[in-house]
């Protein structure tokens, strides 16, 4: 298995509930900065080889911004804004989708709120 | 479609120390294989040999083997979902060896019942005493099952072991231009790297020198992968371009043309020139009619292909590339260029830290070619590095054509050395002892061939680049037919004078 299927496959192990919007993923995680502690909605673009290589950006609903660089318009509506946050140091093997979430997770904990 | 069949190493000694026994009697034995498919040639990479019991086969000088045998290895390749390979030795044999009618007769009988329980044909090898493989692909149903013979059997192991079938690939003929290479490694190592189909995958400053030295050498069929166009930035130390192609915006594939027509020394050089990217469907599918691939490309996703194919589909790819780092006056304060072999029992790209597979997607989706992104990126990003220099890259070319010669040539018997980081202050050459991590993704994927998960998808710059030299002005049209004239000319002239 490998693309959406493979990280939604992953992500439903780790007892997630992924939602499949087009070639994009919604989960919520529980998460979030210390003033807008989560749960959030984080979004997520995984490649045809998934898991070899990971989702390159990071969508969040707006009201949370990531630092240091502008964010672009989502595919996911004019609700979102997707950020550039390639994963630090993927290994793409059985544990992606932990990789992933710990990566989201990690990036949400340093949001902003707006 | 051509045929050829590839194993790695540790298969082929495996198979070799069941098939060459010690009594010097015959022996057989099945295996499982799967297919890796390329644009103009199929290759069967023989995955898991299948040895026989002690009551399955029985040895008398020849051999044979109970039919419970051959149902057990069928049973095993179906449930793998791999086809089935059977194989047996000629103790006696040198080369390539063709098939007497008993053998052939012994495969016929198996065909059907590959066919039957794997859905793929059988894959007949036959092992000389000398250790050069031979093979062939079972075609047809029923009584009509005959042996389409394939034109190589590779083995991808500490050296590249090929042997050839003559019939399809003859030996070339040696030209009064390669005395002097003949001279280095002899006649034999001339003809097995005159066979080769060897790529170079991007003709920037590394790739165009590795293209031209390969032509020299007397490879008949050098491959030449490049959708890039030549700019007057790239003349510091592109060789073979110069301003009229910069002018003219020829592609990088033009100046690979003209090196490989005027330098080849092969009597029938047949050189495939692709303006198509190795991350393109078209290209990865061309790229794997090849036995060896020069990596010249910088990027996080050609790498990242290459490292695919390097052990999906076992073709083992040199790679290389070049670090300068400055003081803080902007002047040299050292420069590291290495240079690695990338096959199954060798670090990967990704664990040699030669890429980041994150970065693979930042490339696919366009943002390495949006200045908007890379402007904002930090400083230090490795994104971000340009330095190149001519002096230093012809250093890069000559490390991988080093790892080249020494797998190919295997001088005193050894095979390539492994990864290598040349230091330039300290004039040194140190091994790099890095390994794969436990679990690599790459290493656990060797020989899975079509099962590989694809890594290619459509290359906006590729495209790009083809498109903007299509719509140039009618002067650079006319530019070009004249440019053309007068190699036709040249080309006229060398054949005259040839004749």
């Amino acid at each position: 298995m490998n693309g959406v299927a493979a990280f939604v496959a992953g992500l439903r192990e780790l007892g997630l509930e992924p939602e499949q919007r087009g070639g994009l993923v919604v989960v919520i995680l529980d998460v979030g900065p210390a003033s807008a502690r989560g749960p959030h909605r984080v979004g997520a673009d995984p490649p045809n080889d998934y898991p070899r290589v990971p989702p390159h950006w990071l969508h969040l609903q707006r009201g949370l911004v990531l630092a240091e660089d502008p964010g672009r318009a989502s595919e996911l509506g004019d609700d979102w804004w997707r950020w550039s946050r390639p994963h630090p140091k993927w290994k793409g093997n059985d544990n992606a989708a932990r990789q992933w979430v710990a990566h989201a997770r990690s990036l949400l904990l340093v949001a902003q709120v707006v | 479609m051509r045929l050829s069949v590839a194993m790695t190493g540790d298969a082929g000694a495996k198979l070799a120390a069941h098939l060459l026994r010690h009594d010097g009697q015959e022996d057989l034995c099945f295996a499982t294989w799967t297919a890796s498919t390329g644009h103009s040639r199929t290759t069967a990479i023989i995955d898991r040999p299948i040895i026989p019991g002690p009551a399955e086969r029985r040895v008398h000088g020849n051999a044979s083997f109970e039919a419970a045998y051959a149902l057990r290895a069928a049973q095993e390749a179906a449930l793998a979902r791999m086809g089935l390979a059977f194989m047996h030795s000629h103790p006696g044999g040198r080369g390539w060896q063709a098939l007497n009618r008993v053998d052939r007769s012994a495969e016929a009988r198996i065909a059907n019942l590959a066919r039957e329980l794997t859905g793929l044909p059988l894959v007949g090898l036959t092992l000389a005493g000398d250790r050069g493989w031979s093979a062939r692909i079972w075609g047809g149903v029923g009584r009509d099952v005959v042996p389409d013979p394939c034109e190589s059997v590779r083995v991808i192991g500490d050296g590249f072991s090929v042997t050839f079938n003559d019939a399809l690939v003859p030996t070339p003929e040696v030209s009064s231009t390669q005395v002097r290479t003949i001279h280095t490694w002899g006649e034999e190592t001339q003809a097995t790297i005159a066979r080769l189909r060897v790529a170079v995958a991007g003709t920037g400053s590394v790739g165009m020198v590795v293209a031209d030295v390969l032509g020299r050498t007397g490879v008949q069929d050098v491959g030449i992968f490049e959708f890039d166009t030549v700019e007057m930035v790239n003349l510091d130390r592109l060789r073979g371009a110069d301003r009229l192609d910069a002018l003219l915006k020829r592609p990088k594939t033009h100046v690979a043309q003209r090196l490989l027509e005027a330098g080849s020394t092969a009597a029938h050089p047949h050189h495939e020139i692709y303006e198509l990217s190795i991350c393109e469907p078209e290209g990865f599918a061309r790229l794997l009619d090849f036995d060896i691939v020069f990596s010249c490309v910088d990027r996080p996703w050609p790498r990242h292909v290459l490292n695919t194919a390097a052990y999906a589909d076992l073709i083992p790819v040199i790679e290389g590339g070049l670090s300068a780092f400055q003081n803080t006056d902007g002047t040299l304060r050292n420069a590291y260029w290495r240079s690695t072999l990338v096959r199954p029992g060798r670090p990967c790209l990704a664990c040699l830290g030669q890429y980041d597979p994150a970065l693979v997607q930042v490339e696919r989706d366009g943002s390495l070619d949006d200045p908007t992104y890379i402007a904002n990126l930090p400083l230090g990003s490795p994104i971000r590095r340009r330095e190149n220099v001519a002096a230093l890259s012809a250093s890069v070319s000559a490390a991988l054509l080093e790892q080249f010669v020494s797998y190919v040539a295997r001088p005193s018997g050894l095979g390539e050395p492994g990864p290598l980081r040349f230091n330039l202050r300290d004039h040194t050459v140190e091994r790099d002892p890095t390994v794969c991590d436990e679990g690599c993704v790459y290493q656990e994927s060797a020989g899975c061939g079509n099962a590989r998960l694809d890594p290619t998808s459509r290359h906006r710059a590729a495209e790009q680049g083809r498109s903007d030299r299509a719509s140039v002005s009618m002067g650079v049209r006319v530019g070009r037919r004249l440019d053309d004239l007068m190699w036709l000319l040249r080309r006229r002239l060398r054949s005259l004078l040839d004749d």
